[in-house]
């Protein structure tokens, strides 16, 4: 059939969607056969379909307050809110009642309320006019209005009252922090004690009636609505509230400063734009609007992520990384996922989905801070293959071994943080971890928003209520900076030294550092600076929407601490409470892996996860080399993908574009034993880690492997032009700045000349080496573990191995990840199901949920 | 209603409100340009859900959702606009060909240059890209709840896709 298709034609896109019927279909099969130019429109065409797949599905999703759903679900138990019984709606023509109308009318008001995201016990529904448009601010009168208009009988069935509601906190828990049921304080108390919470230049009294009196108009407001949400389930909204209470005469107080301001801007120009926008911030949220929340629509970033093909022993016998204790990842999963979204590619980082959980690993026997256990058992998602997996189990240490904390929180307040899962949830979460100090621990406070300012002086936790005090006083609002906030954190800790002790900045924020691309990387250094002179950083990211994942993960990693999410109260108890000692305490730092694979037994390897943190060879006798850090009774776990002597090797070859001399390096497919095709997800990299790829090391490590390669052994080819992609696409080719190459001299291989070796060696798989630094060391200690594989069926292994692999196999999943075969959820889930191991904390149980929420995402989008 | 009936029907829009309130509000909110407006629209879909009959919506849930929604936020524009004296043309013109200041800086920063190009789309074009990309819907299911012939919504998603790639092209990769 001969047919006239030019690339305009609509059917090419229809086709790619899977849109047509047989005919098109075959008509546009045989266009393609015959034009290389609508084949390559049609392979256009579908990577931009899956660019926009993956980038859509990342797009941050905004949620209803719960009494918006109490009031749907109540109606849904009543069967109807006008008591007429079900009346069905086609979608084309819908009757619109009287009551309907009214109803839209009605909507209106109890949207108000429900804008401020408080509660109220009187229902919010009020009867007005259609067609008035209220403003939000009239609040107040109108729930007045609306209680009399209940009163007297224009009462629909929709009634968001909250006692009745109580019941429906379960399933949808999104944006509750209660997730998991575990008991929760209220931060109520403490009221009243108004703290500085900026300093502010002040003048002569000009405007402050007029602010004074919007103040206090919403903070009456705010009193209004707090009388009735003493309900237990209530938590999220009360402990906001009392912060908002807390937080009016602040409120007042900052704006009576504006009205200052503004009358003496000319004096004060450095600070005016500053203040402008945390007045803009304010008077937004007091309305019951929230900018941050609905601005902040796309603005998540991730780094993309390369994953590495197979690597052959005989060509690079070594492979050298960092270990990574953050565990934010998979928190961060963990919200997508309960939100009904797959995680885009970029947000799942495998090593910190593994290291989420707890294993059971030997404890060190007091030579070294951490003991190191491998275990080898046949690979779940390809039984051809061998799983290798290392773990790391750090020394633990008892609440009074601990030395003495020296901490400083450096709290970002911008505006970007009001929702009740960033500040209100921080506040909350740091409030745990104080209870957790011991009196000789000092606390102080540093927050930043447009100007920073320390709210509360080192501390001794003998006074907690001081500490209480100060964090129960915290507003947001502003826009933020967060570099002068960290300098001033980094100087309070500094004057506060504690030799010997814990000296650390906690970070907490969702990481929007509106800041110059200059600033980011004097930030960068400032924090390695800072490192290097004893005190460390740890940040805690929070929210959504906003949360510059990427960006927190570089900063704690340069700063010589971790990264964890913090999406739940459970999770703030997980990190803050459990493992308070982990988080605080660093026992080893700079801690390096680096495994030489005997060409004898391996034909083939890959590195699970860490690919952020890959290291050249000769870093890991170089101590001058940064590398991650093992907090007290941590666990650290890396798997490896071994392909036997015998098994072929799935290689990976570049596919060039059809435009010659154009290379598409975003497109490998994997040749050999598979033929599924991956988008390797990169190229997106963002400004803000080009420049952190100038001082990180990236580059080096890049470019680092290839020197390698090119000394010691055999040019790769397909390695090669793998790894010079990936130079090029994320543009850390031209970015300048690159750091010296190191010349530690690299440990000769142990089993280069194998033939001359013992028997027993020649049977070793491979041989683990560590190198690590005591934490205020310089130099480093080494431990070798040679690791003999004993032929382990999956059957035979571990919980710990199989539940490890089943999370790495997971996040494969999550990611595309070519590697995984024929593998899908189901197998995951028949993995982890015999896997759970005890379960302290129900942590596991939590993941196969998330595993089988993954799999009806995934089969609905089918 | 019996006992049964009122929590088997609780049940069934709970779950439905599980599964679509996000889609739905992220939807809305784009439409609407208002996260309150879109919470005002999505919930009153969730109230209409209450009225049907669950058999009746079977396979074809999604699409009734979003147009519904649609409605109702273009009702509330509708009545606003009345209400501001908003002239048609200028509502028209909301639908910008540039990206708002603010987020263009966001999305540079996050990288997120196909989003970026895709707020520089018509309107109608970003909203069928948007039903068929992110919420998985048939060209067929997009033509019900938007009004539009099939079509033309496979008219509409080709020509965005064409200059969506035309400006991923036009800019060199970094």
């Amino acid at each position: 059939m001969k047919t006239n298709l030019n690339a305009n034609d609509p059917r090419l896109t229809a086709y790619v969607l899977g849109e047509l019927d047989e005919k098109d279909r075959a008509a546009v099969e045989a266009a393609l056969a015959r034009s290389a130019e609508l084949r390559q429109t049609v392979d256009e065409i579908r990577e931009t379909a899956d660019l926009l797949t993956s980038e859509l599905a990342g797009e941050p999703i905004p949620q209803l307050s719960n009494e918006r759903r109490e009031a749907v679900l109540q109606v849904a138990g009543n069967g109807s809110r006008y008591h007429a019984g079900a009346t069905r709606v086609e979608i084309a023509s819908e009757p619109i009642s009287a009551a309907r109308k009214d109803m839209s009318a009605l909507r209106g008001g109890h949207a108000t309320q429900a804008g401020l995201e408080t509660a109220s016990a009187s229902p919010a529904t009020s009867h007005v006019a259609p067609g008035v448009r209220f403003r939000r601010s009239y609040w107040v009168p109108l729930a007045l209005a609306a209680s009399v208009l209940v009163a007297i009988g224009v009462s629909y069935s929709l009634r968001p009252t909250l006692s009745r509601a109580r019941e429906f906190s379960g399933g949808l828990a999104k944006a509750h922090l209660d997730q998991s049921g575990r008991a929760v304080h209220p931060a109520i108390s403490r009221l009243g004690t108004p703290a500085p919470i900026i300093s502010t230049p002040k003048s002569a009294p000009i405007g402050v009636e007029l602010r004074k009196t919007n103040a206090m108009e919403w903070s009456s407001r705010a009193a209004n609505s707090v009388s009735p949400s003493s309900a237990p389930a209530q938590r999220v909204d009360s402990s906001m509230l009392a912060s908002a209470m807390a937080g009016a005469d602040q409120l007042a107080q900052v704006q009576i400063d504006l009205g200052l301001l503004a009358g003496v801007r000319g004096r004060v120009r450095d600070y005016d734009s500053q203040w402008l926008t945390m007045a803009r911030g304010a008077a937004l949220w007091r309305d019951g609007e929230n900018p941050a929340e609905f601005g902040a629509f796309d603005a998540e970033s991730y780094d993309q992520i390369l994953e590495k093909p197979f690597v052959e022993p005989r060509r690079e016998p070594l492979s050298t990384f960092s270990i990574d204790v953050d565990t934010a990842s998979y928190s961060n999963v963990r919200r997508f996922l309960s939100q009904g979204v797959l995680p885009p590619p970029g947000a799942v980082r495998i090593e910190e989905m593994i290291n989420y959980f707890e294993y059971d690993y030997p404890e060190p026997d007091g030579e070294h801070p951490f003991a190191v256990d491998v275990e080898v058992a046949e690979c779940p998602w390809n039984p051809e293959h061998r799983l290798a997996r290392i773990g790391i189990q750090g020394q633990f240490l008892s609440d009074d071994e601990r030395p003495q904390a020296n901490l400083v929180f450096l709290i970002d307040v911008s505006g970007s943080m009001q929702p009740p899962n960033k500040l209100p949830l921080l506040k909350q979460a740091l409030e745990m971890l104080v209870r957790e100090l011991r009196p000789d621990d000092s606390v102080a406070m540093v927050v930043y928003a447009g100007a920073s300012g320390l709210v509360l002086p080192p501390t001794p936790c003998r006074n907690k209520s001081a500490i209480f005090a100060a964090l129960s006083n915290l507003q947001a609002g502003g826009s933020t900076n967060g570099g002068a906030g960290i300098q001033l954190a980094y100087d309070t800790a500094e004057d506060n030294l504690i030799d010997g002790g814990v000296n650390r900045v906690i970070l907490a924020t969702d990481g929007d550092f509106n800041v110059g691309i200059t600033d980011r990387s004097d930030l960068v250094h400032l924090i390695e600076e800072k490192a290097a002179g004893g005190v460390f950083l740890t940040v805690l990211g929070f929210g959504m929407g906003n949360l510059k994942d990427a960006t927190l993960e570089k900063l704690a990693d340069k700063g010589n601490g971790h990264y964890a999410y913090i999406d739940t109260l459970a999770e703030a108890e997980k990190v803050l409470v459990n493992e308070l000692n982990a988080t605080l305490v660093t026992i080893a730092k700079d801690v390096k892996i680096q495994v030489e694979f005997n060409p004898e037994q391996v034909a083939g390897y890959r590195l699970i996860g860490y690919e952020n943190r890959a290291l050249a060879a000769q870093d890991f006798n170089d101590d001058t080399k940064d590398a991650g850090e093992i907090g007290a009774g941590h666990t650290v776990t890396a798997l490896y993908e071994i392909v036997p002597i015998g098994a072929p090797v799935p290689q990976w070859e570049s596919v060039a574009a059809a435009e010659p001399g154009k290379v598409e390096p975003w497109t490998l497919r994997v040749k050999g034993g598979q033929s599924k095709s991956q988008k390797v997800e990169m190229g997106f990299e963002s400004e803000v880690s080009s420049v952190y790829a100038a001082s990180n090391g990236l580059k080096r490590t890049n470019a680092g492997q290839r020197m390698v390669r090119g000394e010691t052994f055999e040019q790769l080819e397909e390695g090669e032009s793998d790894d010079g992609d990936a130079d090029v696409a994320s543009g850390r080719e031209e970015s300048g700045d690159q750091p010296a190459l190191s010349d530690a001299p690299i440990d000769p291989l142990k089993y280069k000349t194998v033939d001359e070796l013992p028997a027993e060696v020649r049977q070793e798989l491979m041989t683990v080496k560590l190198r690590y630094k005591e934490p205020e060391g310089t130099t480093s200690t080494r431990m070798d573990v040679a690791v003999i594989d004993r032929g382990l069926t999956l059957d035979q292994s571990s919980d710990d191995f199989a539940f490890a692999a089943a999370v790495a196999s997971f996040g494969m999943l999550l990611r595309g990840s070519a590697h995984s075969g024929d593998f899908d959820y189901t197998d995951v889930r028949e993995l982890v199901s015999t896997a759970l191991g005890r379960d302290a904390g129900g942590f596991r149980a939590e993941f196969v949920s998330l595993v089988d929420r993954a799999a009806s995402l995934v089969s609905r989008q089918r | 209603m019996g006992e049964s009936e009122a929590s088997a029907r609780r049940a069934w829009v709970r779950a439905v409100l599980e599964e679509y309130e996000g889609p739905l509000l992220r939807y809305a909110a784009r439409i609407c340009g208002d996260l309150e407006r879109a919470r005002d629209a999505v919930q009153e879909t969730f109230l209409r859900l209450c009225e049907q009959n669950e058999n009746g919506l079977n396979g074809k849930l999604p699409q009734w959702l979003f147009a519904v929604c649609r409605n109702r936020v273009l009702d509330v524009h509708r009545k606003e606009r009345r209400m501001l004296a908003v002239s048609a043309t200028e509502f028209d013109a909301r639908a910008s060909r540039e990206p708002d200041p603010s987020v263009a800086m966001e999305q540079r920063e996050g990288g997120g240059r196909v989003l970026e190009s895709l707020a520089c789309l018509p309107a109608n074009q970003q909203e069928v890209i948007r039903l068929r990309f992110q919420n998985g819907l048939s060209y067929k299911d997009i033509a019900s709840v938007t009004g539009l012939s099939a079509s033309n919504v496979g008219y509409l998603i080709h020509v965005g896709i064409r200059e969506l790639r035309e400006r991923l092209k036009s800019e060199p990769w970094p």
